[in-house]
């Protein structure tokens, strides 16, 4: 085991190739995240293109190490101008922009920054530490399992959707579900969903449909929305080095406890598919408060207020990691996105990739410590610069992404069905995204159908009809209606006020 | 009633949604057993989940003052309100500088996006990428984001530029070029 995991780091930083990828990786998730419009899911459903036909590992690699840090860097306005660069820098904000206008903004940028890079470098250690932990429950998982797994995969990230929606969120599961079965049936041969389409033999191409439900509806609602996040700088935030590397010490040694607790809890959280982003940053801000000497200085420009969100939505990332690779599951919706892209570099999540692929594995680990290091030396330098991307006219990239998308979508297999079928997709896309149907549940479904075919096939052929009674699949089976009954009680339970509430008015 | 209810973008795409499960149970019905057996297991479950949407849809339109429309609302991502946020995605991003519009302006600039949109995939298909891409990006930026026409015209030749580079040298893959394109070079060079 210490074989593969040096040996990997080694490999990683004497490869020029893999260094010189992560080094390209780094930057455009950088821009991406400080960019207004493009997150995590989109930048990962715009690079497939790119990736495709790379190895397995660099591909990987790239792609991890981009999503690792774009979510570092959108901080940088969320405290410099108040403006979150994403949904889950929001929490950075309370404290960091009070900060910046108390003409801290340096000391907050250094000690936000270096917490990301920290909390992005445990969450990959407790991944890495509970992988011996979790290799022989892996192991002991059937094909029944995985049957189980697969639904189980796609009632949690309809859960991702919260309340009322996760209905919505299981059909569009479903429905992702349903259109994995196109193609050519491997027990009897039948090309179902196909006619005399050849194209569509080999299946429907992921790379359109990832691209058509998220990046072109996104597309089309920033053209919609038009102009950038803010217009006006604020010039009053000034930053030195000076103030920025005393926000690093104090991070390092006043508040380093703090960033290991939220970088453990960041991890947890990210490992439970259905908690969602910006949850870990809330949870952990209000363990910092709960948990600070002085409480009454939080929402007014404490320190603690930006490390402690920072180091656990970094952390998430690898917690997030387990479930996507070891059991199918992501635990995310931008993990979703992920998976869906580290299965066309032909990465198949599983046990299939502990007895095979540790070395991926690793690989994969050390590119989030190595990603996160890159980034926040590089951002501590020129996050004054980033913070300015925030004024970029969002319509403007429009044009350029959609280019990138329709050419992604045909490249994939030089087929220009596929644009028929993306713009098909992209139109139930955008509807979905505009009336709130969760859009992540599709991949997870797209992914996981054919897989759960399969599953479903072999387990059938080993145990028959009673496949369902083994103990594991029982306690996964358990799991998808405690899953599915929180929901509905969940969802009863924030209706029933709004009733009384309209009953009462009326 | 019924035309407006017809019109609902709710109603309509869960209704969408409902067709699309019916159509392909159905058309798994005509296959063997085994085939249709996966489709079947997931396709009637997703019937009955967008019956249920529909329906929940058509009552609301319907009964607006009884169901509400917070159903789909994101989380507030305020600090005090942290187990709303359980099972919750990151809220979507608001600009506060955007500015505001009517119902009808935003209708009018979606439609003019989707307009856009299915230009450029109808140009892709009938002239290529070549014509294509750089028409869309100089007409988008001129007209849509009154971007100068040195800009535009500049960034259209670029992005022709960078394809030619990355996909075409780079990656040798060689890009559709369009059935008219095909057709009028065909005509003068009968060995295109």
């Amino acid at each position: 085991m210490f074989d593969i995991m040096f040996g990997t780091l080694f490999q990683l930083l004497t490869t020029p190739y893999l260094m010189g990828l992560m080094v390209i990786a780094v930057a455009i998730g950088i821009f991406v995240g400080a960019t207004p419009g493009i997150g995590g899911r989109l930048s990962i459903a715009l690079v497939i293109p790119f990736v495709f036909g790379m190895d397995m590992i660099p591909g990987a690699i790239f792609l991890l190490t981009m999503h690792a840090v774009n979510g570092t860097s959108g901080q940088i306005s969320s405290i410099m101008f108040g403006i979150p660069g994403d949904g889950d820098d929001a929490a950075t904000t309370v404290d960091g922009y009070p900060l910046a206008k108390q003409g801290r903004a340096g000391e907050a940028l250094g000690a936000s920054l270096v917490a990301s890079g920290f909390g992005g470098i445990i969450g990959a250690i407790v991944f890495a530490v509970l992988i011996p932990v979790l290799e022989p429950i892996i192991l002991a998982f059937s094909p029944a399992e995985f049957f189980f797994l697969a639904l189980l995969g796609i009632t949690f990230i309809a859960f991702l959707a919260g309340g009322d929606n996760i209905f919505k969120g299981l059909a569009v599961g479903f429905f992702g579900m349903m259109l994995a079965f196109v193609g050519m049936d491997p027990a009897t041969g039948i090309a179902r969903y196909a006619g005399d389409n050849l194209f569509l033999w080999d299946g429907l191409s992921l790379v359109t449909a990832v691209l058509a439900l998220f990046a072109v509806p996104e597309m089309i609602a920033l053209g919609v929305q038009g102009g950038a996040i803010a217009k006006l700088a604020d010039e009053n935030v000034q930053i030195s080095y000076r103030q920025v590397f005393s926000g690093v010490r104090q991070m390092l040694t006043k508040h380093w406890w703090l960033a290991l607790r939220t970088s453990v809890m960041g991890a947890i959280i990210g490992m439970i598919p259905g908690l969602g982003s910006s949850a870990a940053a809330w949870i952990c801000y209000g363990h910092a408060v709960q948990s600070s000497k002085h409480p009454e200085k939080f929402g007014k420009g404490a320190i603690e207020g930006v490390i402690a969100p920072e180091t656990a939505s970094n952390a998430r990332e690898g917690g997030a990691l387990l479930p996507t690779l070891f059991f199918g599951i992501p635990g995310s919706s931008g993990m979703a996105v992920l998976m869906g892209a580290f299965l066309i570099l032909g990465i198949q999540p599983g046990p299939t990739l502990v007895k095979e692929h540790m070395d991926l594995v690793w690989m994969l680990i050390w590119g989030l410590v190595v990603g996160n290091v890159m980034a926040v030396t590089f951002l501590l330098f020129v996050a004054r610069w980033v913070g300015k991307l925030t004024f970029v006219n969002g319509g403007m990239l429009v044009p350029f992404i959609l280019v990138v998308v329709v050419i992604g979508s045909y490249i994939n297999e030089g087929q220009w069905e596929n644009l028929l079928i993306l713009f098909c997709l992209s139109l139930i896309g955008y509807a979905l995204l505009k009336y709130g149907w969760p859009r992540a549940p599709f991949v997870i479904g797209i992914v996981l159908g054919k897989i759960a075919e399969e599953s479903l096939n072999k387990a059938l052929a080993l145990w028959g009809g009673h496949f369902f009674l083994r103990p594991l699949s029982l306690i996964l089976m358990g799991m998808i209606v405690l899953t599915l009954g929180y929901a509905i009680y969940k969802s009863r339970a924030a209706r029933r006020p709004r009733r009384a509430g309209v009953a009462h008015a009326g | 009633m019924p035309a407006k209810l017809i019109c609902n973008g709710r109603i309509l795409i869960a209704f969408v949604m409902f067709s699309i499960f019916v159509v392909m149970v159905g058309i798994a019905l005509t296959y063997p057993a085994q085939a249709r057996f996966m489709p079947l297991v997931v396709g009637i479950p997703g019937i009955g989940l967008t019956l249920f949407e529909l329906v929940k849809e058509v009552r609301r339109a319907l009964h607006p003052e009884t169901e509400s429309e917070s159903d789909d609302a994101g989380s507030s991502g305020l600090p005090g309100d942290i187990s709303r946020l359980i099972g919750q995605e990151a809220p979507p991003l608001t600009q506060p500088d955007a500015p505001k519009r009517t119902p009808a302006e935003e209708s009018r600039r979606e439609r003019l996006l989707l307009a856009y949109f299915t230009g450029l995939i109808g140009g892709i298909m009938f002239f290529g990428f070549w014509v294509a891409i750089p028409v869309f990006i100089a007409t988008f930026l001129r007209e849509r984001e009154k971007a100068s026409w040195r800009f535009a015209l500049l960034s259209a030749i670029v992005s022709d530029a960078l394809l030619y580079a990355i996909f075409t040298r780079g990656l040798g893959v060689e890009l559709h070029t369009g059935f008219i394109t095909d057709w009028v070079m065909d005509m003068f060079d009968p060995g295109y």
